[in-house]
């Protein structure tokens, strides 16, 4: 309260102060509860022909434990095809974009996304390799593996002296990337049309397999990491002003740097390995949220996820809804992203970046 | 903060001491069994040539390097066995020419000098925010507050991470080059806040500065260093006053060149020959 009051308290005339404190906090709130009106929206929309009314019955029915007249497909496809596809794209959506804008911080450049220290190329080798290779791996398990192994061995190779610096790590996430695009080079060149096929499909990042099995699969890590990160959120301030100047207000830079990475490639490798490599989330959420709000994390972290949660499940209506056929949520995140990046790095405060 | 005796030179405290302190860089020796003793509440300069090692001395006593051999003492305390949060709520430092990539407010910058004041899982809180925007005033820059610390000039940010040392309400505050990038006014002026700060809390004063008369006419002790040649001369030429310090001869043996004083209503100035 205190902070953001005064942040306006000294604009120069009376007028603009309050009209911009109100606006400020009504945005603030607006993103904040987001996801809720998206969850809504996003439960009336699908292929099968369901009425807003007779979804409220049936979820009323569900609720109160009471039978309904309605067949027992509805149900089904509210249940166990609409509900756990919304909440898997709000766990992406919110897992790729806190991540993304935690390592931005890291990094202090706010180009960086989640996939920066090769998270994807691992995850990308390692389902290849569950499909086409090892059938008996589960697939997310593959990718989860070796998405956390990728990312671990960029930041053992970048590691010298107990010091990891944030230059060697964006190399050493190069190289990490270039090796197991090979390797996933390798293995696509070697298998047959349809694991080749599967393998393609599942690059582009889907959400069209959402199961109530895979939001229970990736929800505990993804919990897990967020609570380290927003807990530690102010700390990333700190770091974001360089790393000479955080060792010297008695940051143990090393160790944060450590949780940081460690955290925010949890929640990342565990949605990619569900959905697959959902781009340019990661990247414009906390960007888009940065050019309102600030650079800020003790605002930035939580919005990312509100933002990155409402934005990713909306895409995903359209994905589902607006074709004859499922379209790749990758594709069309990669597509909307990238002009609204635009826009708004021409029309807002990016002027301030150097 | 309570303790503005003004006159330089009245109490013999020790503030900080530096005990034989080296350091090499791969195979060439900067720093070779430097020692200083400095007093508790008084601005000491380090002057010398490029390469001369006031930088590398800087963070060492920042325990932001750590030399091969020698040790710093603050307050009488090792500095070696302290906590990292312990060694920064005693000592602020103000980096060289400091940039960030994100437009954060002046305060949020500012702010981030209470880390070690404010617990791991946690936010700054309502004490941190009062002493942020009583520093802020302190410097004078508190109608800069909001202003975004990529769009205010270099005078300004240098000032911004001077408040930022100050919040950590160390007793001893390191400068590194405060004046470089700054013009001849803001030069001036930040010096001269510099020592207001020192004077006015009590706070020992430690930095490195180019220009001689600079270092002349704001300290009161000035410590002239030299590179290290290898004929077995070590890297303090002179430290005292600056009026014994900063002669001609010492002068021409850290820099290798010619200078005469001139005086000037009462004031000593290095002139180049």
């Amino acid at each position: 309260m205190y902070g953001s009051l005064s942040r306006w308290a000294k604009a120069p005339d009376g007028l603009c102060l309050s009209r911009f404190f109100w606006r400020r906090r009504a945005l603030l709130v607006l993103f904040l509860l987001l996801p809720l009106p998206a969850f809504l929206l996003s439960m009336n929309v699908g292929t099968y022909p369901l009425s807003t009314t007779q979804l409220a019955e049936i979820v009323a029915a569900r609720l109160m434990g009471h039978d309904t007249d309605l067949p027992q497909v509805y149900d089904t496809v509210i249940f166990n095809i609409r509900l756990p596809r919304i909440l898997l794209a709000m766990l992406v959506g919110a897992a790729l974009s806190i991540s993304g804008a935690t390592l931005q911080g890291i990094f202090r450049n706010p180009l960086v996304s989640p996939f920066i220290l090769g998270l994807s190329s691992g995850a990308a080798f390692g389902a290849a390799l569950a499909i086409a290779v090892f059938p008996q791996l589960p697939l997310q398990v593959g990718a989860f593996a070796f998405s956390m192994l990728a990312v671990g061995s960029a930041y053992l190779m970048a590691k010298r002296k107990g010091e990891v610096p944030v230059i060697s790590l964006v190399l050493a996430g190069v190289v990490v990337s270039s090796v197991f695009g090979a390797l996933l080079a390798i293995v696509q060149f070697a298998v047959d049309e349809r694991s080749l096929q599967s393998i393609v499909y599942w690059n582009m990042g889907t959400l069209s397999t959402a199961s109530w099995s895979k939001f229970y699969q990736a929800a505990p890590w993804v919990l897990i990491g967020c609570v380290v990160l927003l807990a530690l959120r102010w700390r990333l301030n700190v770091l974001a002003l360089g790393e000479e100047e955080a060792r010297s207000v008695g940051m143990n830079l090393e160790l944060y740097k450590f949780l940081f990475i460690v955290s925010s490639t949890l929640v990342a490798s565990a949605v990619v390995s569900v959905a697959g490599i959902i781009g340019l989330v990661g990247l414009i959420i906390p960007h888009m949220v940065r050019m309102v709000f600030g650079p800020d994390h003790r605002i930035l972290l939580p919005l990312s996820v509100t933002m990155g949660a409402s934005f990713l499940v909306l895409v995903d209506d359209v994905a589902r809804a607006a074709f004859s056929f499922e379209m790749p949520v990758g594709i069309i995140t990669t597509l909307l992203g990238a002009p609204v990046f635009i826009y708004l790095l021409r029309k807002t405060r990016a002027g301030g970046w150097e | 903060m309570d303790d503005g005796n003004g006159g330089p030179g009245i109490r013999d405290a020790e503030g900080v001491r530096i005990e034989g302190i080296s350091l090499s860089y791969g195979c060439a020796k900067i720093l070779d069994g430097v020692s200083l003793a400095i007093r508790k509440g008084s601005v000491v300069t380090l002057v010398g040539p490029n390469g001369c090692g006031k930088t590398t001395l800087l963070k060492i006593i920042n325990r932001l390097l750590k030399p091969d051999s020698g040790r710093v003492f603050v307050d009488g305390s090792d500095i070696s066995k302290m906590s990292t949060h312990r060694l920064a709520r005693i000592m602020g430092y103000v980096p060289q020419g400091h940039r960030t990539s994100f437009p954060f407010t002046v305060k949020e910058v500012v702010i981030t000098g209470r880390m070690p004041y404010v617990p791991a899982f946690s936010t700054p809180g309502k004490e941190d925010i009062k002493k942020t925007e009583q520093v802020l005033s302190l410097i004078r820059i508190d109608r800069l507050s909001d202003h975004a610390y990529t769009q205010i000039s270099g005078g300004e940010r240098q000032l911004v991470m001077i408040a930022r040392a100050m919040v950590q309400e160390p007793s001893v505050l390191l400068l590194d080059e405060p004046t470089s990038y700054l013009d001849f006014r803001n030069q001036i002026q930040t010096l001269k806040l510099i020592r207001e700060i020192s004077k006015s809390r009590d706070v020992t004063v430690i930095m490195t500065l180019h220009d001689p008369n600079h270092a002349m006419m704001f300290s009161d002790e000035v410590v002239l260093l030299r590179r290290l040649n290898g004929n077995g001369a070590g890297n303090v030429v002179a430290s005292g006053s600056p009026e014994d310090a900063m002669t001609p001869q010492n002068i021409k043996s850290a820099y290798g060149v010619e200078v005469e004083i001139v005086d000037v209503k009462g004031r000593r100035l290095l002139m180049p020959i």
